[in-house]
């Protein structure tokens, strides 16, 4: 007997017990002769979890030992079989255990959880039982996933359909991209329709319903914009009689093609079948209930997706990561009814319409209608691209906010490969240069390589050369801007002036001897227009908050030689900061890659002094010592990697140096801006107040620290009184400012 | 435009979806309706319309005859109602609770023998349209009728349904009949007013309890008959759907008549009905929200039950287990 067969049967012997159950309870009320109404209610409750409570006593493998099974649960809102909904990611969970092998991987589910607070319980359960992998089958699980995974974080969740991992570190996310298949099924339809009239039947106006039933209809207006496509929700899962009777309108209505989703939908098949009207399935496949009339379905398959996380899970990668269901990454069938005549040219335009989804050169909204943002990578192939660090990708700093930029990457196109190479620096690895990272990454199939330091940047030029084919993003360089770029080369960087501003602004507003120090990497363009910007940022504060004299600011950049310590190359940036400390300055920033300010001012704060750091790039790099951080500017690559992984993807790209600002609006959302500042624990209040109003200045372009008159340190003018400074004049700012203690050149 | 609606064709429509809708409910609701007058309501309807379903469905999948299967539906129905009956008469448990025991029971029993015996959705070739047996007997009978204005309508509407929407309806005299001109009524509305004094006048107020929930049972079995062999020709789990709650609430809606209920019934389904028209037909409404439609049934009932309160009058011994000398 399989293993399958196996679970059927205690299944099975399970519903008996429940039976038993509420006979047993049934005949208890009997003894008690009556007994208050409420406590009926209670009987579904009590059956239920004792149904999902029992599968996992059954089985005695412990999850603890890695060589046993792999072994998932599944809580799913209808049943098994409905051929719909839950029944795809059962078919799926079969699937997987037939590649596996029942020995590596078991399974057990409980269906029918309409109930969420019996769903809940299940879901607890089964995680209490140690299983490794706790799938909750159903958006409307979230809340209670939510509450009970951190409970158990050794165990791994995934929720659908959704995006929201609800920034829970077990927690995966998964939807289905339904409207790709939808818009397929629109096509035929409506290529099949001789009346000009389809009709679809939706349970509820939410989810992968509505984006099925919305990409159906654009498919099909895609082939006759005149058609009409009559939708009813009939605003249930389960009511099979008024999906029937939805079906019956339609027809009456004069619809000679019928789509729908969600389980329910068996009413509608049959009212189609009785009818010989075409039909259209998703989810699962409906061909078996009517054979005669079903055209094509849409399948889920998940199997993709839950060997991905599935590999996650045992390689110690729990959650924190959502994934979707497309036709590009196989995890959208389109499953045609071999019985069923489909012209050969209609056959050939639904063809057509799949491939053009897949490769993203066709989009189902078509862009101006009201597809979220997020769907954009729906379309996207998945990408293998190469990341070049100059540090290592958990310095907390550059190179972490790289890398991690990458990874949203990864998160936001599934199946998408990141080849990392950290530490790519004469220091660390003297033997490895750029053309020959690339060389491997190409041969590994790159499509795409950033090169993340402006140390790169002209080998990043030389090998954009040699691999025509291949795109390059020269990060923080200006290739294109000064058009030594070859066309397959851009660049990216992020406005952290105005970042640094708001820093320079913090720092200001905290210190208490009027001296501010910089600790700062080498000079370069880059780095003396971060430095002038805190430098600006601080005066402004300085002189309107504070209310002194600007002048007597002292503001003291000390370079270091480089993007991190080097020892024996490098100032050592310990002794820089320490030598901060004990001459009165009390603020100190990081323009460097790596944490010594913060580190330092905390164990100097922790021994009482009055110190205060801001440090650099990471958004969680105040962690290291909150009582003294100011707080943060980061960068946040995920955004402008993702539009570019996407570009080059879908075959897009267009080269362009992008200096990307900040969304104002959220200045603190790592997936929403290219650049942002978050508070630390170390402003006060009074402080914090100021900082907003000055942040809300820039926002709204009130407050613009580059407004002259400035001069350079050497006294010359460079931005003349009333004028604000260009970009140009900003990027390629050719010295400190007066003002600033500190080398230039 | 909402004047689409009112086109003959869509009218002809919304009246055949209306009539085919109310169905399931006139013969649970009646059948309740019986149980109720006789002092016992049992909320276990929806699970015996589940169960009814599935027997229905599965032997006219096995024999290939929905009369068969039909049988089956009112024997198991009878038996669940009888169970029903035992708990709340015979033992006096508390009526709602019981009702509760037996609604999951038909749930959770009817599911296991889905799982158990078919395994998967499928279809089955039920009672078929009287249209199709009126065509083979009498070829030029409808094409004929089609040609005169209202007649043709009329027919139009009625052929369209099953030999099950007829008998519903046919339901709703022959209740009226029983129960005000029979003396088997008289007992039922004396047990259900004052089992006391029926009981002094020598009516068994058990026999009668017993009798009537049974009868309740074999409806409801029907009213899961009639989805499964003749609305749908599917069973699916759970596939009533809160279906049977609306037949016990239509009972207090109809307040205890069989003419009240058959109002409640038609009313109902012609405004859902209409809302799976006006969606259809791609009818503009404020706020282009499918969910106001829907609601539309629900709001529209309890609009009527608020206007209708006054007048209605339950069972003085409604859900009063019934001791002598107590």
């Amino acid at each position: 007997m399989s293993k399958q067969a196996d679970l059927m049967e205690k299944k099975i012997m399970k519903r008996f017990a429940l039976l038993a159950l509420l006979l047993a309870f049934a005949l208890a009320i009997v003894a008690c002769g009556g007994q208050p109404a409420d406590q009926g209610t209670t009987a579904p409750e009590e059956a239920a979890p004792t149904e999902a409570a029992e599968a996992p006593a059954e089985e005695e493998a412990p999850a603890e030992e890695p060589s046993g099974p792999f072994r998932v649960a599944v809580v799913m809102p209808s049943a098994i079989n409905d051929l719909a909904f839950s029944q795809s990611i059962y078919d799926s969970l079969v699937a997987i255990q037939n590649q596996m092998g029942a020995e590596n991987f078991e399974f057990a589910y409980s269906e029918n959880m309409f109930v969420v607070d019996d769903a809940a319980t299940a879901i607890r359960d089964y995680a209490s039982q140690g299983y490794n992998l706790v799938l909750a089958h159903g958006s409307q699980y979230g809340s209670s996933l939510q509450e009970i995974a951190p409970d158990f974080p050794e165990t791994s969740f995934a929720w659908g359909m959704t995006v929201d991992t609800f920034g829970i570190p077990n927690i995966y996310a998964y939807e289905a991209r339904s409207e790709e298949g939808g818009y397929v099924n629109g096509v035929i339809a409506a290529s099949l329709s001789k009346s000009g009239t389809l009709g679809v039947v939706g349970p509820i106006e939410t989810g992968d319903a509505k984006l099925y039933v919305d990409g159906f209809v654009a498919g099909a207006k895609s082939v006759n914009p005149d058609i009409k496509a009559n939708v009813n929700y009939i605003g249930s899962f389960s009511d099979v009689a008024l999906a029937a009777e939805a079906a019956n309108t339609q027809v009456g209505a004069g619809a000679d093609a019928l789509t729908g989703t969600a389980q329910m939908v068996v009413g509608a098949i049959g009212v189609a079948k009785d009818n010989g009207v075409p039909w259209f399935g998703t989810q699962s496949s409906q061909t078996s209930l009517a054979p005669s009339v079903v055209v094509a379905n849409q399948v889920y398959d998940w199997t993709g997706v839950l060997n991905t996380i599935i590999e996650n899970v045992k390689n110690g990668e729990l959650g924190g990561t959502s994934f979707a269901l497309t036709l590009a990454n196989g995890g959208l069938v389109m499953d045609y009814n071999p019985d069923y005549a489909l012209p050969a040219e209609v056959k050939a335009a639904a063809d057509e319409a799949a491939a053009a989804i897949a490769a993203g050169t066709l989009s189902v909204f078509g862009g101006e209608t009201a597809a979220p943002a997020e769907e954009a990578p729906a379309e996207v192939a998945p990408i293998t691209f190469g990341m070049i660090l100059v540090g290592p990708k958990n310095d907390h700093g550059w190179s972490q906010a790289n890398y991690e930029g990458g990874q949203f990457v990864v998160d936001n196109i599934p199946g998408s490969n990141m080849i990392v190479f950290e530490s790519l620096n004469p220091a660390d690895k003297p033997e490895a240069t750029v053309e020959g990272v690339v060389d491997d990454m190409v041969a590994e199939g790159a499509t795409l390589i950033f090169t993340t330091s402006d140390e790169f940047e002209e080998d990043t030029l030389s090998v954009a050369k040699k691999y025509p084919d291949v795109t390059f993003i020269a990060v923080s360089g200006d290739d294109v801007k000064t058009g030594e770029a070859t066309p397959n080369l851009g660049n990216l960087m992020g406005r952290m002036e105005d970042m640094k501003a708001i820093a320079g602004c913090a720092a200001a507003l905290a210190t208490e001897t009027g001296n501010i120090g910089y600790l700062g990497p080498l000079i370069n363009f880059e780095t003396r227009r971060l430095t002038a910007a805190a430098y600006l940022g601080a005066k402004y504060c300085y002189e309107n908050y504070r209310g002194e004299d600007p002048a007597d600011l002292g503001f003291a950049v000390n370079w270091i030689g480089f993007w991190f310590n080097i020892p024996g190359v490098t100032l050592d940036p310990t002794e820089v900061v320490t030598n901060f400390f004990d001459t009165g300055t009390d603020v100190v920033l990081s323009g460097i890659d790596t944490t010594e300010a913060i580190d330092i001012a905390g164990q100097r704060g922790a021994q009482g002094e009055p110190v205060r750091a801001i440090p650099y790039d990471f958004l969680a790099a105040c962690d290291i010592a909150p009582d003294v951080c100011l707080g943060v500017p980061f960068f946040s690559w995920g955004p402008s990697y993702l539009k570019t992984a996407e570009a080059v993807s879908t075959g897009t790209w267009q080269p362009s140096w992008d200096w990307l600002p900040a969304d104002w609006d959220n200045l603190t959302d790592p997936t929403l801006t290219n650049v942002g500042w978050v508070n630390g624990p170390a402003l006060t209040e009074e402080m914090a107040a100021q900082l907003d109003e000055f942040i809300a200045g820039m926002a709204s372009g009130e407050i613009n620290v580059w407004t002259g008159p400035i001069n350079l340190q050497d006294g010359t003018p460079y931005i003349a009184e009333g004028a604000t400074a260009t970009d140009d004049e900003i990027w390629y700012l050719p010295q400190l400012l007066e003002g600033m203690v500190g080398s230039s050149q | 435009m909402i004047s689409e609606l009112f086109t003959t064709a869509v009218l002809i429509g919304i009246l055949t979806s209306g009539i085919r809708l109310a169905t399931p409910y006139l013969f649970a609701s009646i059948g309740e309706m019986f149980g109720q007058r006789s002092g016992i309501y049992n909320l276990g309807v929806e699970g015996i319309m589940l169960m009814g379903a599935f027997a229905a469905f599965y032997v006219t999948m096995t024999y290939g005859n929905p009369w068969l299967g039909l049988l089956a539906a009112i024997i198991v129905g009878s038996i669940m109602g009888l169970a029903m009956s035992f708990i709340s008469v015979t033992l006096q448990a508390e009526q709602g609770i019981s009702g509760i025991g037996i609604y999951l029971f038909g749930l959770g029993m009817s599911d296991l023998l889905f799982q158990k015996m078919l395994g998967t959705v499928e279809t089955v070739s039920g009672f078929r349209p009287v249209s199709d047996s009126l065509n083979r007997i009498f070829p030029d009978l409808l094409p004929g009728l089609a040609g005169i204005p209202v007649i043709g309508a009329i027919v139009s509407i009625l052929a369209q349904q099953n030999i099950m929407v007829f008998m519903a309806y046919l339901l709703v005299p022959i209740a009226w009949f029983i129960m005000y001109r029979t003396t088997l009524g008289l007992k039922i509305r004396a047990a259900g007013e004052n089992p006391a004094a029926a009981d002094a006048l020598g009516v068994s107020i058990s026999r009668t309890r017993y009798a009537t929930v049974t009868f309740g049972g074999a409806m409801a079995g029907v009213a899961g008959a009639s989805l499964s062999i003749a609305l749908l020709n599917v069973f699916q789990q759970n596939m009533t759907s809160g279906l049977g709650f609306i037949a016990v609430a239509l009972v207090y809606f109809g307040g205890w008549r069989p003419y009240g209920v058959l109002f409640g019934a038609i009313l109902f389904s012609m405004v859902n009905a209409i809302q799976l028209w006006i969606q259809a037909l791609n009818i503009p409404i404020p706020g282009d929200a499918s969910e106001l439609l829907i609601m539309m049934p629900y709001v529209l009932t309890i609009i009527v039950l608020i206007f209708s309160a006054g007048r209605m009058r339950k069972p003085s011994a409604l859900g009063v287990p019934y001791e002598r000398g107590g």
